[in-house]
C-alpha cells in the first residue's frame, strides 16, 4: 500500500522532460481594419500585421495534424450576421528554422506538420468578410479554433 | 520564385513585430501519455506561458491514427466504440477538469482511470483534449464611418494519446506494398502497414534511396503510429540538379525508436525492413 502511494506520488511530482512538451498559441488575432459596408474586405495570411496567428512548439522529429474550426458567420448585435469566407489559399504554415519553406494550405482542410529542424510552427490565417450594403452598425464576433491532434 | 521571396519576407516582418493580441495558449507535458494498470494513474504539467489569465478544460474520446488516400494521418474519433473496440475514454477521470491559469502558473492534473472489473489485459486507448480560451474577447477592425467592428477570437485545443496497458502486451508491425516514384523534386514513398500483438506500434520509419553506386543521394524520416492498419506516404527531398538515369535501391526500416518520446513510454520491437528497386528516367 505504502509502496503504490509512493509511485503514484512520484508520478504525480514528475517535471517531464521540456523536450515533451507542446504548446499551441494565438498570437495574433485575424484583423480586418476598417469596414466599409457593401465591400468585401480580405485580408492575406501573408499581410505581416493583420493575419491571425497561431504558435505551434513541439519536440524536434514529431509529427502534428493541425485543424481550423472556422466560422461562416459572425454574431453581431440584435441576431445580426456577418458573411466570413476563406478562400483554399488562406493559410500558410511556415517552420522556425533557418531555410524552412511556407507551405500555403486550404484553411479548410487538415494538414500534417513535421518537426524536422527546430521545435516552432508558425501558422498564419487569412479571410474576407463581405458587410451588405444595410449591414447593421456594432460589434461582430466568432471564433477560429485551432486543433492540434499528435499521434 | 519571386512570389516565394516575397512570402519570406512578408512571414519574416510578421515574426518580427509585436504581437497584437497575447498570446492565451498553454503548454501541455506530456505530448503523449501512457498509465500502467498498477497504479492506475498518470498526470498532466500544463503551464500557462503568457500574460493574461487562460480557461482551461479537458476530455476524453475515443480515436486512432489513420491514414487518407492521399496518405497523410488523420484521427479517427468514434463517437460510441463498441465492445470490440479498446477503448478507455468512457473511464478515465481528469482532476481538475476545469480551471483558470493565471499568468505564468503551472497546474498539475491527474489522470485517474477506473477501469471495469475483470479487465482483459491489453492497451487501450482514449484521446485527451485540452482545450485553452482567454478570458476575454478580443476585437479588433473598428471603422467610425460604418460603425462595424469585426473580431475573430482565436482558441486552440491540443489532442494527445493516452495509451492505457494492463498486464503483458506486445507490439509488432508488417510492411508490406512498399512503393516509390518522383514527385517534383522529391522521391514519395508508400507503405502498408499492419500492426501485429496487443499493442499500438508507436515508432519512425526511415528511407534510403542509393545510387547505383551505392552512394545515399536522398533520406527521410517521420513518425509513425500505427494501431490498426495505415498507408502513409514519406516524401524524401532529392539533391538539386538532376540525378543520373539508372537504377536505385530505396531501402525502408521500421523500429521502435521515436525521437520525441520518453523510451520508458515505448514498446520495443525488431526492427522490419524493406527494400525496392526503382529506375529513374
Amino acid at each position: 500500500m505504502r509502496f503504490q502511494l509512493l509511485v503514484l506520488l512520484a508520478a504525480l511530482t514528475a517535471a517531464p522532460s521540456a523536450a515533451a512538451q507542446v504548446s499551441v498559441a494565438p498570437i495574433r488575432d485575424l484583423a480586418f481594419g476598417p469596414v466599409i459596408v457593401g465591400i468585401p474586405s480580405t485580408v492575406g495570411p501573408n499581410h505581416p500585421t493583420r493575419s491571425g496567428q497561431f504558435r505551434i512548439t513541439a519536440p524536434v522529429g514529431s509529427k502534428v495534424q493541425i485543424r481550423l474550426t472556422l466560422p461562416g458567420q459572425l454574431a453581431g448585435p440584435a441576431g445580426a450576421q456577418l458573411p466570413i469566407s476563406f478562400s483554399s489559399n488562406d493559410a500558410i504554415a511556415v517552420g522556425g528554422w533557418p531555410g524552412a519553406t511556407p507551405n500555403t494550405f486550404n484553411p479548410k482542410a487538415t494538414r500534417n506538420l513535421q518537426f524536422t529542424g527546430g521545435t516552432i510552427y508558425n501558422v498564419f490565417v487569412g479571410g474576407t468578410v463581405s458587410p451588405a450594403a444595410n449591414q447593421r452598425q456594432g460589434n461582430y464576433a466568432a471564433t477560429i479554433t485551432l486543433t492540434l491532434t499528435n499521434f | 520564385m519571386r512570389t516565394l521571396r516575397l512570402l519570406r519576407l512578408s512571414l519574416a516582418a510578421a515574426l518580427t513585430l509585436p504581437a497584437v493580441a497575447v498570446a492565451q495558449g498553454v503548454l501541455v507535458a506530456p505530448h503523449a501519455v501512457v498509465i500502467d494498470h498498477r497504479t492506475r494513474s498518470g498526470s498532466l504539467s500544463l503551464y500557462n506561458p503568457g500574460d493574461q489569465p487562460t480557461e482551461v478544460s479537458l476530455s476524453t474520446f475515443f480515436g486512432y491514427p489513420v491514414t487518407d488516400s492521399s496518405g497523410n494521418f488523420d484521427l479517427r474519433t468514434v463517437e460510441r466504440p463498441g465492445a470490440n473496440m479498446p477503448s478507455a475514454a468512457e473511464w478515465l477521470e481528469a482532476f481538475p477538469k476545469r480551471m483558470v491559469l493565471q499568468p505564468k502558473e503551472r497546474q498539475t492534473v491527474r489522470l485517474l482511470a477506473r477501469p471495469p472489473q475483470a479487465l482483459p489485459d491489453g492497451e487501450y486507448w482514449a484521446r485527451l483534449v485540452v482545450s485553452a480560451k482567454a478570458g476575454s474577447v478580443p476585437v479588433s477592425g473598428v471603422d467610425s464611418s460604418s460603425g462595424i467592428t469585426v473580431g475573430l477570437n482565436l482558441e486552440v485545443r491540443t489532442v494527445l494519446p493516452l495509451q492505457y496497458r494492463k498486464g503483458s502486451v506486445a507490439t509488432s508491425v508488417r510492411a508490406s506494398r512498399l512503393t516509390a516514384g518522383v514527385e517534383g523534386d522529391s522521391l514519395a514513398v508508400r507503405l502498408h502497414l499492419v500492426r501485429q500483438g496487443t499493442a499500438a506500434y508507436i515508432g519512425t520509419v526511415r528511407g534510403a534511396l542509393a545510387d547505383p553506386s551505392g552512394r545515399t543521394v536522398a533520406t527521410f524520416s517521420s513518425p509513425v503510429a500505427v494501431y490498426y492498419d495505415v498507408d502513409p506516404r514519406f516524401t524524401a527531398p532529392l539533391p538539386a540538379g538532376t540525378l543520373p538515369p539508372g537504377p536505385y535501391r530505396l531501402r525502408v526500416e521500421v523500429t521502435t525508436e521515436r525521437e520525441d518520446l520518453a523510451p520508458e513510454t515505448l514498446i520495443a520491437a525488431r526492427p522490419v525492413r524493406d527494400s525496392l528497386e526503382l529506375h529513374l528516367p
